[in-house]
């Protein structure tokens, strides 16, 4: 990819995120002659999956393993390209769709470059690719340093090499966090447990049924089997029918209680009382699966599904991935938490549908290979489907676990029986954005991306699924910024304005 | 079900009036189409700003005079204000520290004087400032700044917590909520107003209330009436929050611009800077042009602004009525129709609901009160009525 470009104002196709999705539909479109502007908040592209350690350094034997070799190929596909446009350790904090009364055709995307400042970057159309969180929980000490997700312990692991503590616990229901425990052991920490909330025998049922896949995800089905195998070798306990219910500790976990699940009478999975086990730890590393990241497409104006299990609130596409805002995009987890094979190839079709709707690539050979990314789409979403099924997370119990002062907003220190005070009458409030303003939960630093999954389930409890609650009103900026900076962007925009001005009055 | 009075709105004005009108025994009940507090009375930035603005006094002296009529009513919400925390039993973030009003160029000082000489006529108590006095109340502020209009009742409310205040004290007093409850139609039935929600429930009232705010219009069109209130969207932002260092109310005389910092010590910034109201049913969409304009003039003139984050921007649709003044009082097209809203309707929509309250409960209306009667626009309303 050409290097970064700071003076970028303009690309026919600006795609923020540099993940699978991003990487697959930035190669396409290079492919057909679009040079399409690349984004990422990271300095090097490849995403969350990939996490590419700095330029600076040199890690031996990075990400082994079939699971990331599809990734990593997507990456090396656009790295050394020249029709890509690149850059890098950028935040997209915002984006101004097309305005025709302001005589303003395309989209205007409002771009943080850390030192090198804010600028306004003009785009024909936008392809959000911006991935997925971790779901938060909610649960007595889960403020404490040392929780965290088993994604953010992977990043570090990735990025940076470094283990964030000697003895972990896991506790979840996504098996990603074999993948992450078997990482730390071979960086060498100790994993005192990895709890899962299902049973012994439904992780056999999945296992078995994942059997039908191994032809084509043979990675995927291998890997976690494998791993179980060798934590079992190395003696590390893996508890079934487990969920985490509290972390201890003044300054920093110390240790984990766990509780074991009741699913008597075929009932959802509720936390019982006794089976409580506490186990010493200094880092307590959670997985209960995923949440789209979907601000930047729902502050832009465009329409949002809900399915818990698939990621929360998810951008509403036509099946091609068009959003409902003409000419914005998108792809990959926003549009559902599928994995990294769908995303690539969500990543292709949404490049397709930008290249058809701008009048090229109708040939026949191309609709062909439609077809293909099409069929890949659908054999990596029967894996992502009963992937889905195997890791929904226990909602009753994760509900059950959130106590009456148990924070719900970090950020802003509201408990959820402060969240819950406001909805008896007469005040009777029901919706997410009235609790917020009556509350302040939601109104800090990470602006509702942790509290506002949490809100949704305590509003609906035990469920997960039901009436979609509405998210907090997503706006820009989706994360927060310089003033500094923003102030000297008004300089910025009042010369493009003159500009334009200029060439309205000459046209 | 039977009311003395039905308010179509669950905002500061219909959720306040509901509380004053407890106060004179009568029976009223809210009916709020989405949930109490959620559009601008939750969502404006929380002045409490008592000196002629900007945008009126921007417009020459005609309208100035014309809008210190209402500098009666600023003074009823004042002394509201002061006692508010206390009526309501309620944490109000009520903060009366004084406010600036900046000036940078001699125009803008010359604008000041003006004001200040229609805001003493009228009983406004408010003090010109010289540079070195502003920088004594303001430190930090930018050598720009040569002097300032200083009002010592000025400062800031928490929105998110006025009306949800006197909602729950209002109904301690007989008064009835009923949030999310669409008012589809608004009929006279046998000398009394007929109200039909969406879900099918009939309401009755003696006494009908329209305090839609910038929805009040189309509530109008209900009863085959013109409300000239039209929706205005804004946007206003907000800081990371930091220790006490701004403790008065900051507006300018040439610009748009309101801060101030909030007891939670994030600081606030606004001024009536503009978003895009987009589709109806949606929140209006902030843009970053302008976002970026409202800090950069906020920085102009307290740079040190500039050293903070900005966590969050947020949008509200206020409802501004064709001359800007509000409107409150009694529409004689209709038998008893009122109206209240429109102008400044957070800093004095205590002073609204009390004064509509008073109306309804005597059925009289103080002599000032014409300034600001709905009857203003009668010539609207000649070929409307039922």
């Amino acid at each position: 990819m050409s290097g970064d470009d700071p003076t970028a104002t303009a690309a026919p196709v600006a795609i923020v995120g540099a993940g699978p999705a991003g990487l697959a539909a930035a190669a396409l479109l290079a492919d057909h002659g679009v040079r399409p502007l690349l984004i990422d908040e990271a300095p090097r592209p490849g995403g969350q999956i990939l996490r590419q350690p700095p330029r600076e350094t040199t890690v031996e034997r990075w990400l082994p393993g079939p699971l990331y070799r599809a990734p990593k190929a997507a990456l090396r596909a656009v790295e050394d390209r020249a029709d890509i446009a690149w850059l890098g350790g950028a935040t997209v904090l915002g984006i101004d769709p097309p305005d025709p009364l302001a005589g303003r055709d395309g989209f205007e995307l409002w771009v943080d470059t850390g030192a090198r400042g804010h600028r306004l970057i003009a785009a024909e159309r936008v392809l959000l690719a911006t991935g997925a969180y971790e779901l938060p929980v909610a649960f007595p000490g889960w403020t404490l340093p040392g929780v965290m997700g088993a994604g953010a312990l992977q990043t570090v692991l990735k990025s940076q090499q470094i283990l964030p503590g000697n003895r972990l616990v896991f506790a979840g229901s996504h098996p990603l966090q074999l993948v992450v425990a078997d990482q730390a052991l071979d960086a060498g920490a100790e994993v005192a447990l990895v709890a899962f909330s299902q049973s012994r025998p439904a992780v056999l049922a999945a296992a078995a049924r994942s059997l039908r896949h191994l032809g084509r995800h043979w990675p995927k089905v291998w890997t976690p089997a494998r791993i179980l195998a060798r934590l079992a070798a190395r003696g590390v306990a893996v508890r079934f029918n487990t969920v985490v219910a509290e972390a201890h500790g003044s300054h920093s976990v110390t240790a984990a209680t766990l509780a074991g699940l009741d699913r008597a009478g075929g009932r959802a999975p509720d936390m019982t009382a006794d089976r409580r086990a506490r186990v010493a730890c200094d880092t307590l590393a959670l997985c209960y699966g995923f949440l789209a990241g979907t601000e930047l497409a729902r502050a832009t104006g465009a329409a949002w599904t809900w399915d818990l299990d698939a990621g929360g609130w998810l951008v509403a596409h036509d099946g091609a991935f068009r959003s409902s805002v003409p000419g914005l995009y998108a792809a990959g987890e926003a549009t559902g938490v599928d994995g990294a094979d769908a995303a690539l190839a969500k990543g292709r079709l949404a490049a397709r549908a930008i290249l058809a709707d701008r009048g090229w690539a109708t040939s026949d050979s191309t609709d062909a290979a439609r077809r293909r990314d099409a069929r890949a789409l659908a054999r990596a979403l029967a894996f992502a489907r009963d992937l889905r099924r195997f890791a929904r997370p226990p909602h009753r119990a994760l509900d059950r676990i959130t106590g009456a002062d148990t924070l719900v907003c970090r950020c802003e220190a509201i408990t959820r029986a402060g969240v819950e005070a406001g909805r008896q009458p007469p005040l009777a409030l029901a919706d997410m954005n009235a609790v917020k303003r009556a509350t302040r939960v939601g109104m800090g630093a990470c602006q509702g991306r942790l509290c506002g999954a949490i809100l949704a389930r305590l509003a609906r409890p035990g469920t997960g699924g039901g009436q979609p609650p509405r998210p907090f009103t997503a706006r820009m900026p989706v994360k927060p910024a310089s003033i500094a900076a923003v102030a000297a962007l008004a300089e910025h925009a009042d010369a493009a304005d003159d500009d334009r001005g200029d060439q309205t009055d000459d046209g | 079900m039977s009311y003395d009075v039905a308010i179509i709105g669950g905002g500061l004005a219909g959720t306040a009036a509901a509380y004053y009108l407890t106060g004179h025994g009568l029976t009223p009940a809210v009916l709020e189409a989405g949930e109490l507090n959620a559009e601008a009375s939750g969502a404006n930035a929380g002045s409490l700003h008592f000196q002629l603005e900007h945008r009126l006094i921007a417009h020459g002296d005609a309208l100035a005079q014309q809008v210190a009529a209402i500098i009666p009513l600023a003074k009823r919400a004042m002394a509201l204000w002061r006692g508010l925390e206390t009526e309501l039993r309620a944490p109000l973030d009520v903060v009366m520290d004084g406010g600036l009003m900046l000036a940078e160029t001699p125009e803008d000082m010359a604008r000041l004087e003006a004001k200040q000489a229609v805001e003493a006529r009228w009983g406004l108590d408010t003090q010109m400032l010289d540079q070195a006095q502003v920088r004594a109340r303001l430190p930090g502020v930018a050598d720009t700044v040569l002097g300032a209009a200083h009002c010592a009742d000025e400062g800031h409310a928490n929105p998110r917590l006025t009306t949800l205040a006197y909602a729950r004290r209002a109904a301690e007093r007989g008064a009835r909520f009923f949030p999310h409850a669409r008012v589809t139609a608004t009929e006279r039935r046998a000398g009394a107003w007929s109200l039909t929600l969406a879900d099918g429930r009939r309401i009755r009232a003696r006494v009908l209330v329209n305090a839609a705010g910038a929805w009040a219009r189309d509530v109008g069109q209900l009863a085959n009436v013109h409300i000239p209130i039209v929706p205005v969207a804004l946007q206003m932002t907000v800081t990371e929050p930091v220790a006490p260092r701004l403790g008065h109310l900051i507006q300018h005389a040439g610009k748009a611009l309101s801060m101030k910092q909030v007891e939670a010590g994030n600081i606030l910034v606004g001024g009536g800077w503009p978003a895009r109201l987009g589709d109806p049913g949606r929140r209006p969409r902030a843009f970053p042009r302008t976002i970026a304009r409202n800090l950069a003039t906020a920085c102009g003139v307290w740079p040190e602004l500039g050293r903070l984050a900005l966590l969050r921007t947020w949008t509200g649709t206020v409802g501004v009525s064709t001359d800007q003044l509000p409107l409150i009082g009694r529409l004689s097209a209709l038998p008893d129709y009122y109206v209240v809203g429109a102008g400044s309707g957070f800093t004095l929509g205590p002073a609204f609901a009390a004064t509509l309250a008073d109306q309804i409960a005597t059925g009289r209306s103080d002599p000032q009160a014409t300034v600001y009667s709905p009857d203003r626009f009668a010539h609207l309303n000649m070929f409307m009525g039922l």
